[in-house]
């Protein structure tokens, strides 16, 4: 794997309080590579690092092979979107755009047309005169995007630049970063608290917590393989069950005791030893609820509950099922309803069934710590 | 529903109050009255006495000297006073605050004495010099919370995404800080102004002879009794007082 943009064994302290304690990670060339992580968890930290703006207390940063750490933010070829767009309000849209070139001392005559070009790429060419203040909250994003990419960085650091729009302008805006992105090919490190953005955007995903990386792989490897339970419940929803291990075939299925459920398969995650505790867990979308009984089949889960909430919500159905202590979360495509099938209601008996290869392993359920 | 007339009438009423005094003085400054009193008709021959003398002349001079030295000194520091206070919080800058707020509500007569006291024992000539310094001590306060509030509404992240675009912090200051600061630096420069030339109780004690600013040699001429050479040169700072408030408020506005 050629890193070519690394952050490496990054610490960072801000009075008694250790923000970022020792994140390794390394970025591709051309990659939308996300931080993803609830507030607080450092990312903003290690981007404002990777931008210059804080110095790290141990670590280093390193572009296309040369060691960056102690250099100062404007001798970076790296620009930040910044959340709050940062744009500088006693200037036009395209004053503020030519800033960095100016500061470069690029002649008024040679940046015109990059200006211009750039202008267009974000839809804003007809705006050039209006003050920031004139603008809507996307229209300040995309001055933003382009202030920083006239610059041609090497690498282009995004912190949490949709936060302040609406749902709407928010979905638009991602397709919009996405064709900007294929059309500049710049590597994009972008920091969000939205799994959803992340998901959509990325090729590959940091899950930070508590100043600390807990998973990086593509948005199907954390989705479907998460590395601890942090990452299972932050990056959508999940069932977690806690359970001991009866018998662990190393990467093959093993069979768990749940109390209250009784045995349960689960062929994926991390291997166990038996007698092991361990948590399990398994998407709502990977469970199917049914009023006749389920066929057992090789490898499926089947277990007996009671319906306590059924919320509709469209293009599908959430149920909320009882089975001994747990409440199993079950999400039914509706589009499964089309033969007069008549979907299970409130306080009904039903059967809920899941395949072992859809049950993950996540580790011990006591401490966040996994292999 | 009828409205009350009572709002309207109480504010004709302070209207009154803080003009008619001005009022009568400017018309005043227009009688050809010898000793001012009863109207003896229309008449500008107080404002030509007033051109022709030549103290007076010397005295705004000595007063616009002086009022452009402490406004430029006193808006530089002031400026990077009240930066200062922005930018950097905490025990030592709660005491900054609160010493370059005292200024603000330390009596004139006390603030006068105490930098006569300071001058006298010092051995330093008393004179234009020393006028200028005591204006700049009591503008520097007000430039630097007139900065201070204008810095309330300043995003700090404009300063990260300057250096982040290439700008180094000189340029930053230049480009960015400068021309953000400037309609709050301008509405402190005309208040440190007007503050300057009106000032009458510190520059009387630390005025030499033979340097008086304007209020100084006012208050000498009504003891030695030309009041109506004072109606007209009252007249005259008047408009000129008016003028620079208007602007003022203009830079207020603006920078809102």
């Amino acid at each position: 794997m050629d890193a070519y943009f690394r952050l490496d064994g990054i610490r960072k302290a801000f009075g008694g309080h250790e923000a970022v304690k020792g994140v390794s990670i390394d970025i591709r060339r051309g990659e939308v590579f996300s931080l993803l992580g609830p507030s607080g968890c450092g990312k903003t930290t290690l981007l404002r690092i990777a931008a210059g703006l804080e110095a790290p207390d141990a670590g280093g940063v390193f572009l296309d092979g040369e060691e960056i750490t102690g250099l100062p933010p404007e001798r970076r070829r790296i620009n930040t979107v910044f959340q709050s767009y940062a744009l500088f309000p006693h200037m036009s849209v395209w004053d503020n755009v030519a800033f960095g070139p100016r500061v470069a001392r690029r002649a008024e005559a040679a940046l015109r047309p990059d200006v211009g070009r750039m202008l267009e790429m974000v839809g804003l060419a007809g705006r050039a005169e209006a003050r920031p203040r004139q603008l809507s909250g996307g229209e300040r994003q995309r001055v933003a995007l382009a202030r920083a990419l006239i610059n041609r960085p090497q690498v282009l650091l995004l912190d949490e630049p949709l936060a302040a729009l609406d749902r709407k302008l928010r979905q638009r805006m991602l397709l919009e970063l996405d064709r900007i992105h294929d059309e500049v090919g710049i590597t994009f490190l972008y920091v969000t608290h939205d799994q959803e953005e992340a998901m959509s955007l990325s090729d590959r995903i940091a899950v930070m917590n508590a100043g600390r990386v807990e998973q990086i792989g593509t948005p199907a490897e954390v989705y479907e393989r998460p590395a601890s339970r942090f990452v299972a419940e932050f990056i959508g929803d999940t069932n977690l069950m806690e359970g001991v291990v009866l018998d662990g075939a190393a990467g093959g299925v093993r069979r768990l005791e749940i109390p209250g459920l009784g045995e349960v398969l689960a062929a994926r995650g991390r291997d166990s030893g038996a007698g092991e505790r361990v948590l399990v867990s398994v998407r709502p979308e990977k469970l199917h609820v049914s009023r006749g009984s389920l066929p057992p089949g090789s490898g499926r889960n089947v277990i007996r509950g009671r319906v306590e909430d059924v919320s509709y919500r469209g293009a599908e159905t959430r149920y909320w099922v009882r089975a001994g202590a747990l409440r199993i979360a079950v999400v039914e495509q509706n589009a499964r309803l089309q033969h007069g099938e008549r979907p299970p209601t409130w306080d009904e008996s039903v059967w809920v069934g899941w395949h072992a290869d859809d049950a993950f392993v996540i580790g011990s359920p006591a401490g966040g710590e996994t292999g | 529903m009828r409205r009350s007339r009572l709002p309207l009438l109480a504010g004709i009423g302070v209207l009154l109050f803080l003009y008619l005094p001005m009022v009568a003085l400017v018309a005043q400054s227009f009688n050809a009255s010898r000793f001012g009193g009863r109207w003896m008709g229309f008449s500008l021959k107080w404002y030509a006495r007033l051109f022709e003398n030549r103290p007076i002349w010397d005295a705004l001079w000595n007063s616009l000297f002086v009022a452009l030295v402490g406004t430029g000194v006193s808006v530089v520091l002031g400026t990077l006073s009240g930066w200062a206070m922005h930018r950097y919080r905490g025990g030592l800058q709660r005491v900054h605050h609160s010493l370059v707020y005292a200024p603000l509500v330390v009596p004139d007569v006390l603030m006068g004495i105490s930098l006569l006291l300071l001058f006298v024992n010092s051995g330093v000539p008393l004179g234009l010099g020393t006028i200028s310094l005591a204006h700049i001590t009591f503008c520097i306060s007000y430039v630097a919370f007139v900065v201070l509030g204008r810095l309330q509404e300043f995003d700090d992240s404009v300063l990260d995404a300057a250096r982040d675009l290439g700008a180094g912090w000189w340029t930053t200051f230049w480009r960015v800080v400068l021309p953000m600061l400037a309609p709050g630096i301008a509405s402190g420069a005309v208040l440190a102004f007007t503050l300057s030339i009106d000032d009458f109780v510190i520059t009387f004690f630390v005025a030499g002879p033979g340097s008086t600013t304007l209020p100084v040699h006012v208050y000498s001429m009504i003891r030695h009794g030309t009041p109506t050479l004072i109606n007209a040169l009252s007249g005259l700072l008047m408009a000129v007082t008016f003028g620079l408030v208007l602007l003022g408020q203009r830079f207020i506005r603006q920078s809102r």
